[in-house]
């Protein structure tokens, strides 16, 4: 399959977007696209062709679940997968992020191995 | 772990930045609280800074690191969430946490590990942790269905923001994809100026190339005054009036009716006044023992050398010290009593005054769930009314001048009262035609006070209207009733150990702000020595205290001044106030004393200490400015207490 799967990545970190496009650069052919706030995320999404939405929780603009509920209420993006990640220790964000239609959630610190089995399942790989 | 060099590179200097930006933030933060500003912004983003580096370095293997961010992020968080006061402890614990932070980062880039040991510091901090007891806050059941959106953070800002009487709004947007950030960062930055911006949440629009959003803002301004209205679309709701009733609150209203009978025997009881002055008194003397007590084992640790003796010795001073300051809190506390019924005694005879002085006009009263002393209230009533009467009579114009002015033609007159460190703040705003200070300025040239080319500043020429006989003396009936009683009310005020500021614009309007102490008895406060002579200050005055020596003096205009920060500070020596010397000999120490707006430094030779003294007044046959009573300090010696507010005064008035 010569298709290439946008992947996008939104988390104010840049070290850990680095993290994760090093962990699924080999795991099949992806495109990723590097959202550093939620509103580029916004911005991004009508441009189309999304494929997997990785998320942070704590981001500076509208938080991670906020994005999550804006695109699982959309008609339009409501079907892309959303693999939420999150340092929370806390149980309530990882129950509001099911309760809100989250796809997967991965807890940091997570392994390379952790991250590509997620995506894998997600994207039917 | 990635044996990734880019992302390893990507982690080390997203670190560095890290701690940068923290240390930063945790400098202004200081600074701004110095200035009494809040910043729960600032808290929450070196919150999240901690978090982002907790993430980061966890994933990337280093877990020394990970555990320290963790526990100043947690640190953080309770700190956000006001669960933990960011004092001087705190402060400098989190500094020396991110010093460490830096060494570990700084391992890490030359030797690719982060093998610095850290549990001594995570001991201290469980230290303080533990110390600190958690307040459970009781989240407000209004916004039910807000609740489910909003993280623990902006719900705790939430109620915080209703706690303090502001109001809620979710105002919601329609914005094109193409432009929505940029105009959400227009329209947050001049909404973050008139109050604060709890959430920003976004929706899907049934037409595709919207998008809409909806902000979730607590302030105390009404629609009609948003900064952003008439230069935007959009709709505005106020959420906090109206409630959901939720399965909640029925639970609630069923068992209260059940237990009916129980419910209507009221949680108060009366008590005399001069019952709660004797339980004053006995807890003054207590602390005075108990200062006596606690010098008094110091000099027993310094003759024995048995340790453990010594620590249990420690120990129940502390704890004696507690407890003591926790049943002084407790009396205090008894005293308070609202300001409500004394604003709606206030706003009654407002009424009633304008309406004989035919004049229109609204009152506003703000904060009337701030606690004072109710000795105080008591004697603010009369002042507090002259005021108002002023504002009323002299203030406000008629409806017809307004109406020429283009002013709204109901005038406005708000009550405010506030608590900020040691002092509650009261203020008397009217939006009428201000003071008259050419006026004034004119008066004093014909009264041969001032000569007409002598320059004099703006604070000057107000304090005149607190001249006793300023208004006998007036021609201009305009002016003159702001003279009639002021003088009265200050000195009144003066014997209350409070101040008053005026504020005046030409046309806009005036505002008296009153500053007054929390309490008058017990006062924490620090104990100086000049030419051999103690005194002792009180704290909540004292906003400074530096080292400096003689040739800090700087002479502007023939007055005494100090150069602070690149400002001038008008200094001077009690010696020359009080009578007995000139300067102090050794000349080491500036005491930065502050009230309402006074600001001046004292120079002293010593800094002895810090106490807790309870004052007693000297009779009414010694009657000097500047001294508010005397005190017993530990070893029985009786020095005189300072009234900072007075001094400030002797100082103004001898420049």
């Amino acid at each position: 399959m010569g298709e290439l799967k946008k992947v996008m990545i939104v988390d104010d970190s840049s070290a850990m977007r680095a993290f994760i496009i090093s962990s699924l650069e080999d795991l099949g052919d992806f495109s990723f696209f590097e959202a550093k706030t939620g509103f580029e995320a916004l911005r991004e999404l009508p441009r189309g062709e999304i494929s997997l939405i990785i998320s942070d929780i704590n981001m500076p603009d509208i938080n991670g679940l906020e994005l999550l509920s804006f695109v699982k209420k959309s008609d339009i993006y409501k079907n892309i997968p959303v693999l939420m990640i999150s340092t929370e220790t806390k149980e309530e964000d990882l129950k509001r992020a099911i309760s809100m239609g989250a796809n997967a959630y991965l807890k940091k610190p997570f392994t390379a191995e952790m991250l590509k089995e997620q995506v894998r399942k997600l994207l039917g790989l | 772990m990635p044996e990734n060099n880019k992302a390893l590179k990507e982690f080390i200097a997203e670190s560095e930045e890290l701690i940068e930006n923290i240390e930063k933030k945790l400098f202004s933060f200081e600074e701004l609280s110095n200035e009494g500003k809040e910043s729960p912004d600032l808290i929450n983003s070196i919150f999240r800074d901690f978090h982002t580096l907790k993430g980061i370095s966890g994933m990337f293997g280093f877990s020394n690191l990970s555990n320290l961010s963790h526990q100043l992020e947690s640190f953080l968080d309770k700190i956000r969430l006001g669960k933990l006061t960011l004092d001087n402890e705190v402060f400098n614990l989190l500094l020396d946490g991110k010093e460490l932070i830096v060494s570990l980062i700084k391992k890490i880039a030359d030797e690719g590990k982060d093998d610095i040991p850290i549990e001594t510091f995570i001991e201290q901090i469980s230290k303080v942790f533990t110390k600190n007891s958690e307040q459970e806050e009781k989240t407000p059941s209004v916004l039910t269905n807000l609740k489910n959106v909003l993280t623990e953070y902006e719900e705790h800002r939430l109620s915080d923001n209703l706690k303090k009487g502001k109001n809620i709004y979710s105002i919601q947007f329609v914005f094109s994809i193409e432009e929505f950030d940029e105009r959400l960062n227009e329209i947050t930055s001049i909404l973050k100026a008139s109050g604060e911006l709890i959430s920003t949440l976004p929706k899907p629009s049934e037409q595709p190339g919207n998008i809409i959003f909806s902000l979730i803002f607590a302030t105390d301004k009404t629609p009609d005054e948003f900064p952003i209205k008439g230069r935007y679309v959009y709709e505005v709701e106020k959420l906090n009036e109206e409630r959901l009733i939720t399965s909640e609150d029925k639970e609630t209203i069923s068992r209260d009716t059940d237990t009916g009978q129980l419910k209507s025997i009221s949680n108060t009881i009366r008590v005399d006044i001069s019952k709660l002055d004797n339980l004053m008194n006995i807890v003054g003397e207590l602390v005075t023992q108990k200062t006596e007590v606690v010098q008094l084992i110091e000099k027993v640790k310094n003759y024995t050398n048995n340790n453990e003796l010594n620590l249990l010795l420690s120990k129940v001073a502390n704890a004696l010290g507690k407890k003591i300051n926790e049943l002084q809190e407790s009396v205090m506390a008894v005293r308070m009593v609202p300001l409500n019924q004394l604003f709606e005694k206030l706003e009654r005879n407002v009424k009633k005054i304008a309406h004989d002085l035919k004049k229109e006009l609204n009152v506003v009263v703000k904060g009337g769930d701030t606690e004072l002393d109710k000795y105080l209230i008591e004697e603010l009533a009369d002042p507090l009314m002259h005021i108002i009467r002023n504002a009323i009579d002299h203030g406000i114009e008629p409806p017809e001048v307004r109406k020429q002015k283009g002013k709204p033609v109901v005038g406005r007159i708000e009550l405010l009262a506030y608590q900020k460190g040691n002092n509650v703040y009261i203020e008397v705003k009217d939006d009428g035609k201000g003071i008259d200070l050419a006026k004034i300025r004119e008066k004093l040239v014909k009264s041969g006070k001032i000569t007409n080319d002598q320059d004099v500043s703006e604070e000057y020429l107000i304090q005149t209207i607190f001249t006793p006989g300023f208004s006998e003396k007036d021609v201009a009936t305009e002016i003159s009733g702001r003279g009639v009683g002021l003088d009265v009310v200050k000195s009144n005020l003066a014997k209350l150990r409070g101040i008053v500021d005026v504020k005046t614009e030409k046309d806009v309007g005036t505002s008296f702000i009153l500053t007054l102490p929390l309490t008058l008895i017990i006062i924490q406060s620090i104990i100086v020595k000049t030419t051999g002579k103690m005194f002792a200050v009180p704290i909540s005055s004292v906003e400074e205290v530096v080292e400096i020596t003689k040739e800090h003096l700087l002479k502007i205009s023939g007055e005494d001044v100090i150069n602070l920060r690149s400002s001038a500070l008008p200094v001077s020596y009690l010696e020359k106030i009080f009578e007995f010397g000139n300067m102090p000999e050794a000349f080491r120490f500036l005491v930065v004393l502050k009230v309402g707006e006074k600001k001046a430094g004292i120079v002293v030779d010593e800094i002895v200490g810090y106490s807790d003294i309870v004052i007693k007044s000297m009779g009414r046959y010694i009657k000097t400015r500047g001294i508010a009573g005397a005190t017993q300090i530990g070893d029985g010696k009786i020095i005189l207490v300072l009234d900072p507010s007075g001094l400030l005064e002797e100082i103004g008035a001898k420049m």
